[in-house]
């Protein structure tokens, strides 16, 4: 008999979803959804605001990525402006977004997925999250939490918040990276990379293990060329 | 006995949800002290029965938000209004000044009028949530015990709180620590 299966809510993801599938007589799958359910309406209350605004409003899109959201605002204010922002205002909105890069990677690996891979699938639900890792390994969840820090704590030396900064404004960023700031940012540099080239090394180890997963998941023909192997 | 802790995000960003993560290193003192029984970071699907604490990000926005929030209730001794969407409605009640009809008006701008193919609402009985008349903060669907403000809560005001709760004191915050924004 055909049957919908609901998963909901869809967790350790960075957003609101649910999932249905729906299986055919043969208890085949004939047809998946992904829903998302989280709506506020940014398209329409921020229409007719000033611009200035937007890279803080449109940030609280996402706490997640709130660093991609405002970089894109400000960047529409500089090109409403027609205005070429300062090289070094360039750079150092660069540097918060690899701050973000890192901190949003770091969670992806370390506090959503991890537990998957190195508690495995078939852990208890109740143990199978970023606790369970801490409960299992506790050096290498610290090094985790560690190099997320380092991420945020990037974003908060530029722009005096982890979250939301309000720091990135059309024309450029309101303030500049202090020497303390970059000495901070080049001690931790070491440490940081210790920690991703550990995370390498148990994804590589993780890929070994799971060749059937790798041969099913997300492998099918598609006109998209991959640039990675 | 550890403390039974839930985190809940209603309609938000996460953004609270991420400074409760900004804890760093404090997060591996916590799991000696505090059982997460549920959270969006967490696998449990169930919203559980006898939660000591729960914090409760965002503002309510659609049915769901609402259903959930009075089962938490239910199931919950203390509730937290964690960071300025719960406390305030904050961005999410923006939509709420395009009148009583502000719920369509958005809809009908982000799917209809934007859109490059397909023009609909979505629709899927049952599973997407109904958004409401009216974006509410949490204390005006539920009573809640406590606030804590903040756009986000920075890290250090949620350690501030967690701490009092777990050496069983009745959580105060002042000055600095109740700023909004």
């Amino acid at each position: 008999m055909s049957k919908r299966i609901i998963i909901d809510p869809v967790t350790r993801i960075e957003g609101h979803a649910k999932i249905s599938i729906y299986l055919d007589d043969a208890g085949n799958v004939s047809d998946a959804e992904f829903h998302v359910v989280e709506f506020r309406g940014f398209e329409k209350f921020c229409e007719g605001r000033p611009y200035s605004e937007m890279p803080g409003i449109t940030q609280r899109i996402c706490g997640i990525c709130p660093v991609s959201h405002t970089l894109a605002s400000a960047k529409a204010g500089d090109a409403l402006m027609a205005v070429n922002i300062p090289p070094a205002a360039d750079k150092l909105r660069r540097l918060m977004n690899l701050g973000q890069f890192i901190q949003s990677h770091a969670l992806s690996f370390f506090h959503l997925s991890a537990p998957d891979f190195l508690l495995g699938w078939d852990t208890a639900p109740s143990q199978r999250n970023v606790f369970g890792l801490i409960a299992s390994n506790k050096d290498l969840a610290r090094a985790g939490i560690r190099l997320r820090q380092f991420g945020q704590e990037i974003i908060e030396i530029l722009g005096d918040k982890k979250i939301h900064p309000a720091w990135a404004v059309p024309g450029g960023v309101r303030s500049a990276l202090s020497e303390e700031g970059r000495a901070k940012i080049r001690a931790w540099l070491p440490e940081a990379y210790a920690t991703t080239k550990v995370a390498f090394d148990l994804w590589e180890k993780t890929m070994q293990t799971h060749q059937r997963e790798i041969q099913i998941f997300g492998n099918f023909p598609s006109l998209f060329m991959g640039l990675v192997a | 006995m550890k403390l039974r802790v839930a985190t809940v995000w209603l309609g938000g960003c996460a953004g609270c949800h991420m400074s409760f993560l900004d804890l760093d290193e404090f997060l591996i003192d916590l799991a000696d002290a505090v059982d997460l029984v549920y959270s969006p970071v967490v696998d449990v699907k169930e919203y559980p029965e006898n939660v000591d604490l729960c914090l409760i990000e965002g503002a309510v926005c659609n049915e769901d938000n609402l259903e959930i929030l009075h089962k938490i209730r239910a199931r919950t001794k203390v509730l937290v209004s964690f960071g300025d969407c719960a406390v305030t409605g904050n961005v999410p009640a923006m939509r709420n000044p395009f009148g009583i009809d502000n719920a369509e008006n958005v809809l009908q701008r982000a799917y209809i009028e934007n859109a490059q193919n397909n023009p609909g609402v979505p629709k899927a009985d049952g599973i997407v949530p109904q958004l409401l008349k009216k974006v509410v903060p949490v204390h005006e669907a539920v009573y809640v015990e406590y606030f804590l403000p903040g756009c986000p809560p920075p890290a250090d005001r949620i350690k501030a709180l967690m701490v009092q709760v777990l050496e069983g004191k009745t959580p105060k915050l002042e000055g600095t620590q109740l700023k909004f924004g």
